[in-house]
């Protein structure tokens, strides 16, 4: 998929039939100019998009007596048929009068008005190399040739089935809006312009990849966002020119500060809402065409334990969710290992009762508590894993039953103790309470090692776990901000929104506000 | 250990807060209470003011001298050899404190909750998370004191607390049954650990902000302050709970969580409150890794000191698997020859090269005055 | 011995797979100061394997114990 081998117009190398997208120029000035002979023309598009049997050619003639030549070029599969608007149209802009068959206009009425930007409509572009029209035309846009003119005119006539804007799969609120971004860059550009009116907000674009050509966006608050974190995502961006890139998580690897860490560096959102706050908070936004998911970075630990409704709702209950979010972190991290921790070393810990009941259920299970975990884990991630492929109708019937008639036939065949169940139940359904997928993901890989540091050495197994993964979040960066931003180095003024969520009335400095930076004096200041 | 790594005061007094009492907390109440009986916390009042002298001497040389560390100001006033000669058993006490901190911790499981497990197995694990801390510099060290401070501070006063309704407050008389002399000893004892430990500090306090400068010696004195109530109290409580048998169980505080019973759920908690005074040494040895790193590389001139952390870190590793594996040999160690061997290696070199800054600055000051 | 074998042998090939791409990029001083440290390592890992009793560090702490001794003597004739 990355092999990049540029070819030069004409080639005579061909490309698979059914691919709408043909050979490409390299990226050189060697790319040969239009001739104003239509014929040569001709040849050189029939050359370079060979077996596209999607690409359409147009003749028509026009002119006194008909004999002036032309030709329109487009791929079916891109365009609107609205095509024949565009010659019309063409032509139409040159006269005064309601057009005929067109036979007062002359090719050089054509050069004439086109060469001196006459206005027209639609909006017309003008190409002076092949370069520039065969990515006109892999873009969209259909190309007319004159013949006697060594250039060519474009229109753009994008049209390709959108999927309508709904209530984001992933992300569906109660209460907030229920738009979700799509797949087409510019709409996405433009739900948010149109959320935030404010000649501050940037976005700059940039195309990547050989083949694929994507263009490749990011938005920021000019005056919000910190200078240094900017220049150092630019810096990092830079890189990404050769890539070819398919999804936004691309991006993800050129502007992640640590490659291995299991933690995640950067957020994924579909809302708009979620998409604007980010913005307010000075973080930057990056988004690719093909793509609904926009990226948000820097990201710190806590953000991945906010959802925008949190804003919508009275600020105890979301102060509450948060809590129960946080709570759900730790289970999911550490429920595993200190079920067998306590259960191998220090029964001591449980009450009286409940480890009587434990006791009696863990009788003739023969294995030692880490392997019954491992295997009810094992279970669990199958489940898991196997629930996303399968079809919907079956889909949820399965994992019901499945879940029951396994977990129920495990314990009876005393291969798990009920607890157990219980204990990778939880740890599955906390690993869901939490927002962002993929912190759920760095929980799902860091369980395992823990489970092995609590069967090895018990409580202080897990202590020295928990410093570990500490001491990692603390070194972890990320776009140069430290990950665990407000926790360490404490600071009591921004965590009053980490964790609890406070009246936006009683916020002395407003989260958003907290680092304005004022361009007039010259010097970064914080209003 | 990077360029340009700067601190807070405030941080540089929390790790310090640490450094005194990360360790002292869980070992010092039992050996003091065994040798002056009810008046060990005399004895603590007599030690933290050494060690006050002692604080006041580090920071009047950081004063004098804030951007060079120890090493480099004994070089500039003593010259390369003495301090060379100096400060190599510097170094050497230097690397088997940490390794006495990490058998102290193996001690400590071994004769509480993990019996069976091999100590080395347990050391080992310590050590490679000392290693990596150390490695991450002393500006992660600082960011992850927070947290592990609310923890383990919060841990002991919930065991004061608790522990409260077995308070005999009759204990605490009479106060000196036999003279000043076993307060004078056990004075001695816990001067020799941790206090006269804290001239080591005077290698990182160079890492302070310039701008958080003039605030360190407030910051400073507030955290020995905070060091000594908190061994104090933790004797007090020792000895109102245990009474005469607190002289004889070692793991004062541990032994206090032992009894801790509140309506059937919360009883024999120890486990977790021992868990969570294990922070407090790792953090100690952390710390004491980083000032040895940093010595070897002041003294011996490397470029990039990092490169040596983990064969040092190997290295008292084995120290403390190899020295001192019977109990009573260390315990000895820490009540006899602990203090000696610290005001030989510590304190000594430290007072020579405060005695040569101060005479310097006044030979100066007396130069400058005909002017 | 074999438990203390093994892991020795675990911990120092951690500890050169960690630190050969950093030594092939240090200073000539350093990668002496280095080798230096490996000496006494390998004689401490050589007596902790083999669990022999051969001179270390507290054999030279103990060298202070009399002194010592007397000291705690001096200050309080009532202990030991």
């Amino acid at each position: 998929m990355r092999k990049r081998t540029p070819q030069t117009i004409p080639s005579t190398n061909h490309s698979s039939p059914h691919s709408a997208e043909g050979m490409h120029s390299s990226s050189d000035s060697s790319s040969p100019a239009i001739s104003s002979l239509l014929e040569e023309n001709l040849k050189t598009i029939e050359d370079s998009f060979a077996n596209c049997t999607d690409l359409k050619i147009l003749t028509w003639n026009y002119g006194p007596g008909l004999e002036q030549a032309a030709f329109s070029v487009y791929f079916d599969t891109l365009t609107k048929s609205t095509l024949k608007h565009f010659v019309k149209d063409t032509l139409q802009n040159l006269v005064p009068h309601e057009l005929g068959p067109a036979r007062t206009v002359t090719i050089d009425d054509v050069i004439d008005f086109f060469e001196n930007k006459g206005v027209a409509s639609p909006y017309v572009e003008l190409m002076d190399d092949f370069q520039q029209v065969v990515s006109g035309i892999l873009d969209g846009k259909v190309v007319i040739f004159f013949n006697g003119w060594s250039r060519a005119i474009a229109y753009y006539a994008l049209d390709v089935e959108q999927r309508q804007a709904s209530e984001p799969i992933t992300e569906s609120t109660v209460q907030g809006p229920h738009v979700s971004f799509i797949e087409s860059l510019e709409r996405n550009i433009g739900v948010i312009r149109s959320l935030i009116k404010s000649p501050h907000l940037k976005f700059e674009m940039f195309t990547s990849g050989e083949q694929v050509q994507r263009t490749v966006s990011y938005g920021y608050l000019e005056g919000v966002v910190k200078p240094e974190t900017l220049s150092e995502f630019k810096q990092r961006i830079d890189g990404i020119v050769k890539e070819e890139i398919i999804e936004v998580s691309y991006l993800e690897e050129w502007i992640n500060d640590s490659l291995y860490s299991p933690f995640p560096q950067v957020r994924y959102t579909e809302r708009p809402d979620t998409a604007v706050n980010a913005l307010l908070d000075g973080k930057i936004i990056a988004m690719v065409n093909g793509s609904p998911s926009i990226l948000i970075c820097p990201g710190s630990f806590i953000e991945f334990f906010t959802v925008s409704e949190d804003y919508y709702y009275r600020t105890i209950f979301s102060s509450l969710i948060r809590l129960i979010r946080v709570a759900a972190f730790i289970i999911a991290l550490m429920l595993p290992s200190t079920y067998i921790a306590l259960s191998t070393f220090h029964s001591e810990l449980i009450p009286t009762v409940l480890l009587l009941a434990i006791l009696n259920t863990r009788e003739g299970i023969p294995f030692p508590a880490l392997v019954e975990a491992l295997i009810m884990e094992f279970f669990f991630e199958l489940l898991r894993e196997a629930g996303i492929r399968l079809p919907r109708p079956i889909g949820s019937a399965v994992s019901i039953v499945g879940a029951l008639v396994i977990g129920q036939a495990a314990i009876q065949s005393q291969i798990a103790s009920p607890v157990m169940v219980i204990v990778v139940a939880l740890t599955g359904i906390a690993s869901f309470a939490l927002p962002q997928y993929n912190m759920a993901i760095a929980l799902r890989i860091l369980r395992f090692p823990l489970m092995f540091l609590a069967a090895t050495f018990g409580g202080l197994g897990i202590m020295v776990g928990f410093i570990l993964i500490y001491l990692h979040l603390t070194t972890l960066r990320s776009l140069g901000e430290p990950y665990l931003d407000s926790v360490a180095p404490l600071d009591l003024k921004r965590l009053r929104d980490a964790i609890f969520v406070v009246p936006r009335r009683l916020l002395v400095h407003s989260p958003r506000s907290r680092h304005f930076y004022k361009k007039t004096s010259g010097k970064n200041k914080i209003t | 250990m990077r360029k340009q790594e700067r601190v807070s005061s405030l941080q540089m007094s929390m790790l310090f807060l640490f450094f005194m009492t990360g360790s002292s907390i869980v070992i010092v109440p039992a050996p003091l209470t065994n040798i002056a009986g009810n008046g060990a916390w005399i004895s603590l009042l007599i030690a933290s003011t050494m060690g006050m002298i002692l604080l006041s001497g580090i920071l009047y040389l950081n004063r004098r001298a804030p951007d060079l560390s120890l090493v480099e100001q004994s070089r500039s006033v003593l010259g390369n050899i003495p301090t060379l000669l100096l400060l190599i058993p510097f170094t050497c006490v230097l690397f088997w404190n940490i390794a006495g901190i990490v058998l102290e911790i193996g001690t400590f499981f071994k004769s509480t909750m993990l019996k069976e497990t091999p100590t080395y197995a347990v050391n080992s694990m310590f050590f490679v998370t000392i290693a990596l801390t150390a490695l991450a510099g002393i500006e992660v060290i600082a960011r992850m004191a927070t947290l592990f401070f609310t923890l383990m501070f919060g841990c002991i006063v919930l065991v004061w607390v608790l522990v409260a309704g077995l308070y005999h407050p009759e204990y605490l008389l009479p106060v000196m049954p036999d003279g000043i002399r076993p307060i004078l000893n056990a004075a001695y004892v816990v001067y020799g650990f941790p206090y006269s430990e804290l001239v080591v500090f005077s290698i990182i306090l160079p890492f302070v902000k310039s701008e958080d400068k003039p605030k360190l010696s407030k910051h400073m004195y507030l955290a020995l302050i905070v060091n000594a109530i908190t061994l104090i109290v933790s004797v007090l409580s020792s000895i109102m709970v245990l009474g005469p048998l607190s002289g004889d169980l070692k793991y004062s505080l541990y032994q206090l969580a032992r009894l801790i019973y509140f309506q059937e759920i919360i009883e024999r908690i120890e486990s977790v409150i021992g868990f969570a005074l294990i922070i407090g040494f790792y953090f100690k040895a952390s710390i004491l890794m980083l000032i040895l790193i940093k010595t070897l590389k002041d003294l011996l001139g490397l470029k990039n000191e990092r490169l040596i952390a983990l064969p040092v870190a190997f290295i008292c590793l084995l120290l403390s698997v190899t020295t001192y594996t019977k109990e009573a040999e260390l315990e000895e160690l820490v009540n006899l020859t602990w203090p000696l061997l610290n005001n030989l290696a510590y304190a000594l070199p430290f007072l020579l090269i405060l005695g040569g800054t101060f005479i310097r600055f006044h030979l100066k000051r007396g130069n400058k005055q005909p002017l | 011995m074999p438990g203390k074998f093994i892991t020795v042998l675990l911990l120092a090939s951690a500890m050169l797979a960690h630190d050969l791409p950093k030594f092939k990029k240090a200073r000539a001083r350093d990668r002496l100061v280095y080798g230096a440290f490996l000496v006494p390592l390998l004689y401490l890992a050589f007596i902790f394997v083999t669990a022999r009793s051969w001179p270390n560090l507290d054999s030279i702490f103990n060298v202070l114990r009399g002194p010592a001794q007397q000291f705690i003597h001096w200050l309080n004739p009532v202990n030991s």
